[in-house]
């Protein structure tokens, strides 16, 4: 039952899209509560105006003076205590455009009224964003990111509180698991990149740490908790080593993976050894571009990487400055101790170590370890390769999710390579091939702009205040902006299309392991155990 | 010839308005309390109190012919209430709102405006005064007994009522202190009225008891605050009134306590211009009542387009 909170307040402006609330000193109002105002109109139709509070002020009426407060608290002056509350309007139903009268009861918006005001009655197909701070589900309109209305997602905010990628999978965990997929749900795939420490490659494992209260989170939002069923996980091989050996840290059974010289070759993936952003401003992506097409013709018959680089050497590209040769020379060959074991003339089990994004529900792909041109290596090619793949399929579904962090670093605002070419392509043409990027970066306005406009669902966790002032957050309204400062690990604003007002949500705690002490199969006792 | 500065600011009158003319010769006995004439030191008292007040505002004038003669008249509003501050709160309690048409020539008649579709009425209220400062003396008249009416049903259970001006005389009981803000004669042979000038924060004089056919009352003057150095030495003081009925045992100590809790709810020049006099919680009522009485702006309104649609000649 929707409960009367407060009234429409008449000594500002009410518009059809904001006004403001009075509420009685006995009740409480918190920011992101969602309220309702009818509007009995003369005709007889009601208008319906649902909203949500984003400011809130408390102030004492009487006082003149700052200091009336020290005599209202002295018992000398009467002073009395009133609230108000801003309200920005997220739906009009129906679409009549008046503004609400002063003096209207204003009512907390509970139930069907609060899924009519979020826009969740009208989402045929829903995923879980997480819980608001009433406690009750917020939904994502599906169709805005299977590519039908729109699709991707991004997600900024300032490193080590683990938040983007934890809510990445999250996201994921949702889409797979709350049975909207129907049918389709074993097909389709996430490729995940770990690109920073071992955070990701524990993901089909039980969270030990997972708070016991958090199991009634994920019954709230529909979900069993629990970790990714199905996940293969490569690791790098290991330099140095004749055998191929996965390079990893705690996680030993993954497979390692590597590329054969002779597809290095064939599918021209030399474009990816230059890819600074540096590189295409000058001569040397032409030379190699005109390397590969050489390559693909004619794949020489070595066995070491390094070999291809003083095949590649030996054999220069006519027509271009001895400079840019020299150039592009240095660069080839200082690629060699950084990308050179990734390549080789033979693998050991072409079906184990070659990376392929279909063989389980999530593949993760381990790059922590290496080398940072290495690692736009594996990106720009495993990206090129799932992005031909889904080409080839020409249909949209099942939907292939890619998993990016730090965007800013493989799709940076200035500067081109080939990389950012293939991130660009997944935003701009994934929508319609089904390849769903949900990519994260620190800072939004150190990404091409294109890749966040793309964007659908734009999610922030905690933001440097000065990060937030930029463009890019333009969607959260300044009390957003405020808030996104102090946010929480475990809590994110969410903007998506059909809400104006970016959502504050709380995501439960990750039932998948995140960190290696997570995963283990049975509590240890604590080693430090307090006296 | 020194001057120095009447504190309140220009457009009000002078909270020193003692006229020589005025000074007509009062019978009063100034040894009522204590045969020695000196001031008494202030004392502590936090008790819980009261502070009556009532604003009254003529929201247009009036005018008819009746019988061949001209009627004055006045549409007004008041407003009567209390503050209560008990506890280290100020709370205001129930305020009350009245309006009238009062027509001299003892005629009455009814008056509807409407605001915002609401009806306002103005009650009907005959007077034998037919001038304008007729009509405007019954609408004071009014207030009075209001705020007379408020007083006496505090003082039935508050044992510590102020009420502003000179209202608590109509009210019947006397364990009401009126708080008279303007100091308009001195009561007092001027060598005892000396005394008032070297009163300092929270003292008073002895009670002096006014010898008055129709209503005898104890009195003394007391300081809220301590003038500045350029201000006259009587800036800051008020006088006291309390019913002769009551006795002379129980106006001691009600003057007492005045004298020891007033000047805590003495305002500040900052914040407003009849300080000190003008108490804190009476400021802040008058002003609360102001707003209660609506917008005069939007009343006048009103009332225009209410006479504009009244037939007749």
């Amino acid at each position: 039952m929707n409960r009367e909170i407060g009234r429409v307040l008449g000594t500002a402006d009410a518009q059809p899209l904001n006004f403001w609330v009075a509420v009685p000193a006995g009740e409480i109002l918190q920011l992101d509560d969602i309220v309702l105002v009818n509007r009995d109109l003369r005709d007889g139709r009601t208008v319906s105006l649902y909203g949500i509070v984003d400011i809130l002020a408390a102030r004492h009426e009487g006082a003149r003076l700052d200091s009336d407060v020290f005599l209202g608290s002295e018992g000398v002056l009467p002073l009395q205590q009133v609230v108000k509350a801003h309200v920005t309007v997220t739906r009009v139903e129906p679409e009549i455009f008046v503004p609400p009268m002063p003096g209207d009861p204003v009512l907390l918006a509970t139930g069907p009224d609060r899924d009519q005001a979020l826009f969740f009655d009208a989402m045929k197909k829903r995923f879980p964003l997480g819980l608001a701070r009433d406690g009750e589900p917020v939904h994502g309109n599906l169709e805005f990111l299977d590519g039908s209305r729109g699709a991707h997602v991004n997600i900024s905010g300032i490193s080590g509180v683990a938040t983007k990628t934890t809510y990445a999978t999250f996201l994921l965990y949702g889409i797979f698991n709350s049975g909207l997929l129907g049918g389709e749900a074993a097909n389709t795939h996430a490729l995940i990149f770990n690109v920073k420490g071992e955070d990701l490659l524990f993901l089909d494992k039980p969270n030990t740490a997972l708070p016991p209260d958090h199991h009634a989170l994920y019954a709230k939002l529909g979900l069993t908790p629990g970790p990714f069923p199905d996940v293969k996980i490569y690791a790098p091989v290991k330099a140095g080593h004749d055998h191929m050996l996965p390079d990893t840290g705690k996680r030993s059974d993954v497979a390692p993976f590597a590329w054969t010289i002779a597809e290095f070759c064939k599918q021209r993936y030399l474009r990816y050894l230059f890819t600074e952003a540096d590189d295409e401003s000058n001569q040397i992506s032409f030379v190699a571009e005109r390397v590969e097409a050489m390559l693909a013709q004619y794949a020489p018959n070595v066995d070491t990487f390094e070999e291809l680089v003083e095949h590649i050497i030996a054999n220069p590209a006519q027509g271009y400055a001895p400079g840019t040769i020299a150039a592009f020379e240095r660069r080839l060959r200082a690629a060699v101790p950084r990308v050179g074991h990734l390549i080789r003339g033979k693998v050991d089990d072409p079906e184990r170590n070659t990376i392929d994004w279909r063989r389980a529900q999530v593949t993760v792909i381990d790059i922590h370890n290496l080398h940072d041109r290495a690692k736009r290596f594996v990106i720009g090619v495993v990206l090129r390769r799932m992005f031909e793949d889904k080409e080839k399929t020409g249909s949209r579904k099942p939907l292939a999710f890619v998993v990016l962090d730090e965007l800013n670093k493989y799709a940076p605002r200035e500067g081109r390579s080939p990389i950012k070419e293939v991130i660009l392509d997944m935003a701009e043409r994934g929508r319609s091939l089904g390849v769903i990027l949900i990519g994260a970066e620190q800072t939004a306005s150190q990404i091409e702009r294109r890749v966040v406009a793309n964007s659908s669902f734009r999610v922030v966790g905690r933001l440097d205040l000065a990060e937030a002032q930029n463009n890019e957050y333009a969607f959260l309204p300044a009390p957003s902006r405020a808030r996104a400062g102090i946010l929480k690990p475990g809590s994110v604003i969410v903007s998506q299309p059909e809400i104006p007002v970016p959502l504050l949500v709380n995501f439960p705690f990750p039932a998948w392991a995140t960190r290696p002490e997570e995963a283990l199969a049975e509590k240890k006792s604590n080693p430090f155990p307090r006296k | 010839m020194r001057l120095r500065l009447d504190p309140w600011p220009a457009e009000f009158d002078s909270p020193l308005a003692i006229e020589e003319a005025s000074s007509i010769p009062r019978q009063v006995d100034a040894a009522v309390e204590s045969s020695h004439w000196a001031s008494i030191p202030p004392t502590h008292a936090n008790a819980p109190c009261c502070f009556v007040d009532g604003v009254r505002r003529v929201e247009a004038r009036v005018l008819a012919g009746h019988d061949g003669a001209l009627v004055h008249g006045l549409l007004g509003t008041l407003a009567a209430g209390y503050v209560h501050a008990h506890d280290n709160t100020a709370q205001f309690g129930e305020i009350h709102l009245a309006r009238y048409l009062i027509l001299g020539k003892g005629q009455a008649q009814p008056f509807d405006i409407d605001i915002g579709g609401r009806p306002i009425a103005f009650h009907p209220y005959a007077t034998g005064h037919n001038s304008p400062d007729g009509v405007l003396a019954e609408l004071q008249s009014l207030m009075r007994t209001a705020e007379s009416r408020i007083a006496e049903q505090l003082a039935s259970t508050q044992h510590c009522v102020f009420v502003d001006g000179l209202s608590y005389r109509a009210t019947g009981r006397f364990d009401v202190i009126g708080v008279i803000k303007r100091i308009l004669e001195p009561y007092l042979a001027p060598e005892q009225f000396a005394l008032v000038e070297t009163l300092r924060k929270g003292e008073r004089t002895p009670l002096f008891r006014i010898v008055d056919a129709t209503y005898e009352r104890y009195s003394c003057f007391l300081r809220l605050a301590d003038p500045r150095p350029f201000d006259h030495p009587l800036a800051g003081a008020v006088r006291i009134e309390i019913g002769a009925a009551v006795g002379i045992e129980r106006a001691t100590s009600l003057a007492t306590l005045a004298a020891a809790m007033l000047p805590r709810f003495a305002s500040s020049s900052t914040r407003d211009p009849r300080a000190p006099q003008n108490l804190l919680p009476v400021g802040a009522l008058e002003q609360e009542m102001r707003r209660r009485m609506g917008d005069p702006t939007l009343l006048r309104r009103a009332i225009e387009k209410s006479l504009a649609r009244t037939p007749g000649v």
